[in-house]
């Protein structure tokens, strides 16, 4: 008997079925595998500095002009003020013994090995206080030196130290220091648009070979 | 009679109710269905692959974006693994990338330089190398508190000179680089911006990092200028991370 031609049309597109897709999902698998594995996990950012100073070496007369270095030796870094009311002084900050703590471990619980590692956090205090005195508010840029074989690591965290503001002035230990947040102040630009921006403890820095 | 039945999946044909199929009552109808598809020889539906395909084609979209949308894509590896810092710049593109890690400097993705690398003396293997990227996790390696050298062999620096601070092979490939882009963005109408970004290995020295710069900061052109700004890649890490 002849089939209606709405059930005829009916009957053709139930013969085509479903499109093969598992192939093409095959393929999709691999692919999405291939990509996860390819994808960078890790927030990757930069750091900004300016064109390094060569000292030519040779006394002179001291300068006028405030200048603060840090240099980075093999066990401490050493902070070096020249020029203002504080000419050629040097403060020291050794390197301290640190105990690994694991992420999400309170500082208090801190179970990790103990090894020695530059005192990032006193040098920050120190920095910090140096701010704060009348000779340096208005001074924003310092110089990073250190000794031939001091890995990058140490420098981008020493940059670290003496770049931005952290909530606190001080801290107790490597893990607290670590884990601190960027104090940020508010800022009222030209057009009085007010804004929320981390605050600068030396943010220009120059590297300075010596 | 039983043949019959058999033939007709055990239902009596003449039990079926007659008239339209649309006016069947619905279990009826179903049977009816299925045995229709049986004879037909098509397969019963079995799971619908089509939401799934939608889903991973999503996902696959999206990684093919995370993985070419960032401008600085750096991968970490058994001789590069980067600095940790609280930095928070972002990476902008029309930037020359130097890549320092521990056995080559990379211009461009092209190796210009190699960099020998002695740990206590001894030549550097890749069993070191793994040793010294678990030295994050377990400081009190005794690998961590080796002396690693790594560092650019005589040769290639100016005049053979091994106090020199300016890489030849490396100024050289840096001057037609830049060369090249000063012309391109004369062509274009832009700026040259002379924005250098060094990727560099965690573990190399302050020497072998201010080479690097001060060759960069020796590339340029008379009047036209040159590389002068500088950015590090690191990992961001810290409580704002």
């Amino acid at each position: 008997m002849a089939i209606p031609s709405d059930r005829r049309h009916k009957t053709e597109l139930e013969e085509l079925g479903d499109p093969d897709l598992i192939p093409i999902m095959s393929i999709m698998c691999i692919l999405i595998v291939l990509l996860v594995v390819m994808l960078v996990m890790y927030d990757v950012k930069l750091q900004e500095i300016s064109l390094p100073k060569f000292s030519t070496g040779g006394g002179g007369a001291a300068s006028k002009v405030l200048n603060l270095a840090v240099l980075v030796g093999k066990d401490q870094h050493v902070i070096k003020i020249q020029g203002g009311g504080t000419e050629g002084k040097e403060v020291i900050v050794k390197k301290k013994k640190v105990r690994l703590c694991a992420a999400t471990a309170a500082c208090e619980d801190c179970s990790g090995p103990e090894y020695e590692d530059y005192d990032y956090a006193g040098l920050y205090a120190e920095l910090y206080k140096l701010k704060e005195s009348k000779d340096f508010t208005e001074v924003d840029s310092i110089n990073i030196g250190a000794d031939d074989n001091v890995r990058w690591q140490v420098i981008a965290r020493t940059i670290d130290a003496v770049r931005q503001k952290l909530d606190k002035p001080v801290f107790p230990d490597a893990c607290t220091y670590d884990r601190a947040f960027p104090l940020k102040v508010k800022r009222v630009a030209e057009d009085g648009k007010e804004s929320q921006v981390i605050a600068d403890l030396f943010p220009k820095i120059v590297f300075v070979m010596l | 009679m039983a043949n019959n039945e058999e033939k007709n999946n055990g239902v009596d044909i003449n039990q079926l109710p007659s008239g339209p199929v649309e006016e069947w009552d619905p279990e009826k109808k179903a049977q009816a269905l299925a045995r229709r598809k049986k004879r037909r020889g098509e397969k019963p539906l079995g799971l619908s692959i089509t939401s799934l395909m939608d889903i991973t084609t999503i996902i696959m979209f999206f990684l093919m974006m995370s993985g070419t949308s960032d401008p600085l894509n750096v991968t970490q590896g058994l001789k590069m693994q980067l600095a940790n810092s609280t930095a928070n710049v972002s990476a902008a593109d029309d930037t020359i990338t130097i890549l320092v890690d521990r056995t080559h400097i990379v211009l461009d993705g092209k190796a210009v330089v190699e960099i020998d690398c002695t740990i206590d003396k001894g030549q550097c293997t890749d069993a070191d190398f793994e040793k010294l990227n678990k030295c994050e996790a377990s400081p009190d390696d005794e690998i961590c508190s080796k002396e690693i050298r790594l560092e650019v062999n005589k040769q290639d620096k100016e005049k053979a000179d091994p106090n020199s601070l300016i890489i030849e092979p490396l100024r050289k490939e840096l001057d037609k680089l830049v060369k090249e882009q000063m012309t391109e963005n004369e062509a274009l109408g832009r700026k040259f911006k002379g924005v250098v970004t060094l990727i560099l290995d965690r573990n190399i020295p302050f020497r072998l990092f201010m080479e690097v710069i001060y060759t960069a900061g020796k590339v340029g052109v008379k009047g036209k200028g040159g590389l002068s700004q500088f950015r590090f890649a690191i990992v961001r890490v810290g409580a704002g991370a």
